[in-house]
């Protein structure tokens, strides 16, 4: 009975080590293995960023469509991304205003910060029984409000730091160096672990709130803790990698596609994997692309969105 | 056995139904009848503690309900609901594990102890052939049994179920009701159901309680129902 998603994590645990290797060895100066600084200062931190980040961004997806049962959230459909962005930019235009020592922290915050804003607007407006397809705009409208916030604030900023902003908002699983990795692995170990506890209460919340409630789940409290690792998944990945699309929606429904059950003690490693997956597969793009210096953002487009369009068309009765 | 005194039910602070006063002995099967719209799901709420008394007493085996927490009270009663259940890819198999969980540990893993439960009820509703099928890929008459089966393996005491006769086809109806009256009578759970269909459970249940359109609750047994001319006032038959 447990052979078949066995075999499907295995098989997307294979895929990934696959991608592993093939980056490690081979990147922008070709094909080597010899030399030290390429081999740990460049690719190895990009290989272990887009493993982490996609496999976060990928678990978050599937927290959020658990939590909202609607198989079209994701972090960027649901504006989640979008405060988050909100967030980063008034911490990096705002940077002449925060104290020196704490803007090594402010980015991480204040991209939580904004992810966890929305998302408790988002959480409240589903108390107020909203349908999902309202919920999708509301998404739609939290991710153009942000924008414009943020197009003010590029006005009215010096040019220094709204580049600094534009280069982060083009989203990267490139941008982190080798000091900023052991503050990000902590981050992620802490995000991993918090998901952790959640995959029996996720069952049972499957079936329903009023079920899960049944069957002695404090939703309340359930949801809160839902609603804090979703925000610090997001916010961890938006903060270091800026914003990236598409990855929390789609890797779901992948894993899904293959693994064929909802129990999500096997399905969360399965999309974590698919996630990573995804993330490295852009960054093997990248690097045959390079000549045109295409973004992380552009080609996640490319793969996600004829992704969902195929979804969609496949399952009628979702909305 | 459950009891309940002055009970007030109703929702944000709103009652719907007060003064209600009554029962429900393990081993007992019981049907709620009532007009659209008269508060049956309301109450049922309230009974099953989804949405908390708005005043009076609801009390298990003398204990008061505020004082037995969730986890306990899963242990205590089960329910099958109308919410739509809308996980795609999830299997029957899964769907009843589930029901298991108020027992398991941290992980949701099943004991030998829990496997012999699961076995027992699917032996019980014959749903043998359909357990490695999708839920959503099943009849409606499946699905319901296969949302009782869920109920029946959390092991509870008390059984609820919000109009399980709705949208099933005559057949079906008949067999659900078998069923209930084997869990009532032989495994003796205390069975509580609200329903529209008068003619299926006249011959089947113990008790008929009608919640009138002045919202009064009459308890009597189907044949003094039937006598007391309640039933043809309220439904207009």
């Amino acid at each position: 009975m447990k052979v078949r998603p066995l075999i499907t994590i295995f098989s997307f645990l294979l895929i990934t080590t696959l991608l592993v290797f093939i980056l490690f060895a081979y990147g922008d100066a070709g094909f080597t293995l010899d030399n030290e600084v390429v081999l740990w200062q460049l690719r190895f931190p990009k290989i272990i960023v887009g493993l982490l980040a996609g496999g976060m961004l990928a678990s978050a997806g599937l927290l959020l469509q658990v939590f909202f049962q609607n198989p079209l959230a994701g972090p960027d459909l649901l504006g989640i991304n979008a405060g988050s962005c909100l967030g980063v930019a008034i911490a990096i235009m705002g940077a002449r205003f925060i104290p020196p020592a704490l803007v090594e922290v402010s980015l991480p915050a204040m991209a939580m910060l904004g992810a966890l804003a929305v998302f408790l607007l988002l959480g409240f407006l589903v108390q107020k029984n909203i349908s999902r397809i309202s919920l999708l705009i509301m998404g739609l409208l939290i991710a153009s409000f942000a924008s414009s916030f943020i197009s003010i604030l590029v006005n009215m900023t010096p040019s220094l730091q709204v580049k600094n902003f534009l280069v982060w908002s083009m989203g990267s699983f490139q941008g982190l160096t080798v000091t900023e990795l052991p503050l990000f692995y902590a981050l992620s170990f802490l995000g991993i672990l918090a998901m952790m506890i959640l995959p029996k209460k996720l069952n049972q919340y499957i079936i329903g709130e009023n079920y899960a409630k049944s069957m002695g789940v404090n939703v309340r409290a359930f949801k809160i803790i839902l609603i804090l690792v979703c925000s610090y998944l997001v916010a961890v990945v938006t903060a270091y990698c800026g914003p990236i699309g598409f990855i929390g929606i789609i890797a779901p429904h992948i894993a899904r596609t293959f693994i064929k059950r909802s129990d999500i003690r096997f399905v969360m490693p399965a999309v974590f994997l698919v996630g990573s997956i995804l993330a490295l597969f852009t960054e093997l793009i990248l690097i045959f692309t390079s000549p045109y210096s295409l973004t992380t953002n552009s080609i996640l487009g490319l793969i996600g969105a004829p992704v969902i369009a195929l979804y969609l068309f496949k399952e009628r009765r979702m909305l | 056995m459950i009891e309940f005194k002055n009970l007030s039910v109703g929702f944000h602070h709103q009652t719907v139904l007060s003064n209600l006063n009554g029962e429900i002995a393990e081993g007992k099967l019981i049907a709620l009848m009532g007009i659209n719209g008269v508060g049956k799901s309301c109450f049922l709420k309230t009974m099953t503690t989804m949405n908390p008394p708005i005043s009076g007493e609801l009390k298990i085996d003398n204990v008061d309900i505020k004082d037995i927490s969730s986890l306990e009270m899963a242990k205590i009663m089960a329910v099958v609901l109308t919410d739509k259940i809308q996980a795609d890819f999830l299997r029957v198999e899964e769907l009843i594990r589930l029901g298991r969980s108020p027992h398991t540990n941290f992980w949701g893993g099943l004991s030998e102890n829990d496997n012999q439960t699961l076995d027992d009820v699917i032996k019980l509703l014959k749903i043998e052939s359909i357990y490695d099928r999708y839920f959503c890929d099943l009849s409606d008459g499946q699905k319901q049994k296969v949302l009782l089966a869920r109920a029946l393996v959390q092991g509870p005491r008390y059984l609820f179920l919000d109009e399980p006769t709705t949208y099933l086809d005559i057949p079906s109806k008949i067999e659900l009701m078998k069923i209930l009256k084997i869990v009532s009578h032989e495994k003796k759970m205390g069975v509580f159901f609200s329903t529209h269909d008068l003619n299926l459970i006249e011959d089947t249940v113990d008790e008929i309680w009608l919640i009138d359109s002045e919202g009064v609750l009459h308890k009597k047994s189907p044949v003094d129902m039937h006598l007391s001319g309640l039933l043809q006032k309220n439904f207009n038959i």
